[in-house]
């Protein structure tokens, strides 16, 4: 193991791509406060991930093509090495592919209520967006999300649509999408998969979840033209215990 | 099977549920299928309630297993459609047997002699 590291230090191109590569990790980080789209943010975040991943994949690629260090298999450190990378890659494919499409899957099916997804494609159209599918949740609990992936979608509970008014139900559904126009869901996995990095401390990054509410609120605010039918929404979402 | 967690004595009373649950569960036995706004429509004449707390209630009351749920789509989308799982009478029966066999449980001999000596009394 020492040998194989030692022939890793003394190798003068290794040792720079990993100076490179970690240096480049900084910079993303640092970066990540200081840009305001979304879209970059997130491409910050995974630019840095994979930086400061680098340096790892390299070491176990050092392992693995010595013939002499076959042993060093074993070793944790190699272990870890492999670990980090692969969960960066699990991450963000659990955050894009399975976690949307499990919950596309349970929820068994699309809403047939015709009303409700002319309105969604209507102002799907006036937020240039594409229309997200809408998705019934069997739960009689309140809860109403949305994800944005290779496919948007927009997710209710029955128990949601069971309390809410037609104008109650409308304005939760512009307030998420809302937050599929804003990227929240990218944005909102982004910034937890940022907190693996030892080094995500220096970025003074810090994801503001309840701004994105609030613009959220205004855009269906604006567009019912009056904040009455959100906010006795989110009132019979808060009374059920 | 129905769920029985507690009995409360209230003085010369005996209840298995609250008494919004039992509002809503009695209505429900009447009318058989409703949903949650029709059972509050008719709630709300008699008592003050929110629309949301029966929804919680019915919810609560599937968790027992007093009632059961369908998805239907009509009016306002898709809804609920709550049903009781049993009649009163059956719920009644439910609750006694369970009562009974948990004294027998716990008490053993003791129990059952008394029962013996009681249902004599009354013959």
């Amino acid at each position: 193991m020492i040998g194989c590291f030692a022939g890793f230090a003394i190798d003068i191109d290794k040792v720079l791509l990993t100076g490179i590569s970690l240096a480049l990790a900084v910079f993303f980080l640092l970066m990540i406060s200081r840009t305001k789209s979304t879209k970059t943010k997130v491409g910050m975040i995974y630019g840095h991930l994979i930086m400061l991943s680098f340096p790892f994949v390299l070491f176990t690629t050092n392992f693995a093509c010595g013939a002499a260090c076959m042993s060093c298999y074993s070793d944790t450190m190699a272990m870890v090495s492999y670990a980090l990378p692969s969960a960066v890659a699990v991450g963000t494919l659990a955050g894009f592919v399975v976690i949307p499409s499990f919950y596309m899957f349970s929820s068994r099916h699309q809403s047939r209520n015709r009303e409700l997804v002319a309105f969604v494609r209507k102002y799907s159209r006036l937020m240039k967006i594409r229309a997200p599918k809408l998705y019934i949740i069997d739960k009689a609990k309140p809860i109403a999300f949305s994800f944005k992936s290779f496919k948007s979608a927009v997710f209710v509970s029955v128990g949601m649509l069971d309390i809410l008014s037609k104008k109650e139900t409308q304005a939760v559904i512009l307030h998420e999408m809302a937050h599929i126009r804003q990227k929240s869901s990218v944005m909102k996995f982004s910034s937890s998969l940022l907190k693996l990095s030892p080094l995500s401390v220096l970025a003074r990054f810090h994801h503001d979840t309840g701004k994105e509410e609030e613009e959220a609120d205004s855009f269906a605010i604006r567009m019912q033209g009056t904040s009455k039918h959100i906010i006795s929404a989110k009132r019979k979402i808060g009374m059920y215990h | 099977m129905v769920k029985v967690s507690r009995i409360r004595f209230d003085g010369n009373s005996v209840a298995v549920l609250s008494p919004l649950e039992n509002d809503v569960i009695k209505i429900l036995w009447k009318r058989d299928s409703m949903r949650v706004r029709d059972i509050y429509s008719l709630l709300r004449r008699r008592r003050k309630v929110a629309l949301t707390s029966v929804a919680v209630i019915l919810d609560r009351l599937y968790e027992k297993k007093l009632v059961t749920r369908k998805i239907a789509l009509g009016r306002g989308g898709e809804h609920y459609i709550y049903s009781p799982c049993c009649s009163q009478q059956d719920f009644e029966q439910s609750v006694i047997d369970k009562t009974v066999n948990r004294l027998i449980d716990k008490f053993g001999p003791v129990a059952v002699t008394y029962f013996n000596e009681r249902f004599s009394k009354r013959k």
